[in-house]
């Protein structure tokens, strides 16, 4: 088992989108972010493969703040239901300075064109304004696609845009 | 709609990053993501809503020990 660094990058300006070009090579790929929007209440964070917004897509992502928790899910059931994964969400823009949400999402068998491409992903983040409220969120989805992925990107949904000081890191995982 | 926005790609073969700004299609697509999202959250809360609804009557019903709708007795059991 070896993780190669293949890239990381941390905003110096807000952007829209941060898309990492990923080559082949390896069997799965790791992604490390840590991410916060710019909206004023938490935002949605989602992730599409390959430039990919058609309804391709199909995520559970289930969350909780150790009181109360919470399921969301990409639509009814089926292989296409979305047109992105909500791999988590961001924290508030008024939260503590320099608070990210910050998450592992596992990309398998990425260059592999015999099968569709799943993902899982587990994360947390401090949601709350003035007082401390830690969510943690772990979920998992599928590309419904079996081509090989040659990028990833990450989004927020109601703000406009990721914020300096975001940071992706990806890794290739080799089995052996 | 916002003002023209950025992105940032980055390749991971060369390291090289690039910032451009959105198209059209892509400053389209925010907005479709913003309405979808709206949609799904209204949604999620109406079934969180409900299923506390739900709850609610089914334990004021154990409490009261009158008979439990199959949906409520569902809320009960893990």
């Amino acid at each position: 088992m070896a993780f190669t660094a293949l890239a990381w990058t941390k905003l110096t300006s807000s952007q829209s989108s941060i898309s990492v070009n990923v080559p082949g090579g390896y069997q799965d790929l790791i992604v490390k972010c840590a991410i916060r929007g710019d909206r004023a209440s938490e935002d949605y964070l989602i992730m599409r493969v390959n430039g990919v917004s058609s309804t391709a897509y199909n995520w559970a992502n289930s969350y909780t703040d150790g009181a109360s928790n919470a399921v969301a899910a990409g639509a009814a059931s089926g292989l296409s239901v979305d047109t992105s994964m909500r791999v988590g969400h961001t924290p508030p823009s008024g939260s503590a300075a320099n608070n990210f949400y910050v998450a592992r999402i596992h990309c398998y068998s990425y260059a592999d064109s015999s099968v569709t491409k799943s993902f899982r992903w587990i994360g947390g983040y401090e949601n709350a304004v003035t007082s401390g409220t830690v969510k943690t969120q772990h979920g998992g989805g599928f590309w419904n696609s079996t081509s090989t992925i040659t990028s990833i990107s990450f989004h927020p949904v109601y703000g406009s845009n990721l914020v300096a000081g975001s940071t992706v890191a990806v890794y290739g995982y080799t089995h052996a | 709609m916002p003002g023209r926005l950025t992105k940032i790609t980055l390749d991971a073969s060369t390291n090289v990053e690039t910032i451009v700004e959105l198209t059209d299609e892509e400053m389209a697509q925010i907005e479709q993501d913003r309405i979808k999202a709206i949609e799904e959250y209204e949604k999620e809360q109406a079934d969180r809503e409900a299923y506390a609804a739900l709850k609610a009557s089914a334990k004021a019903k154990l409490i009261a020990g009158t008979p439990l709708t199959a949906e409520e007795a569902d809320t009960l059991i893990i």
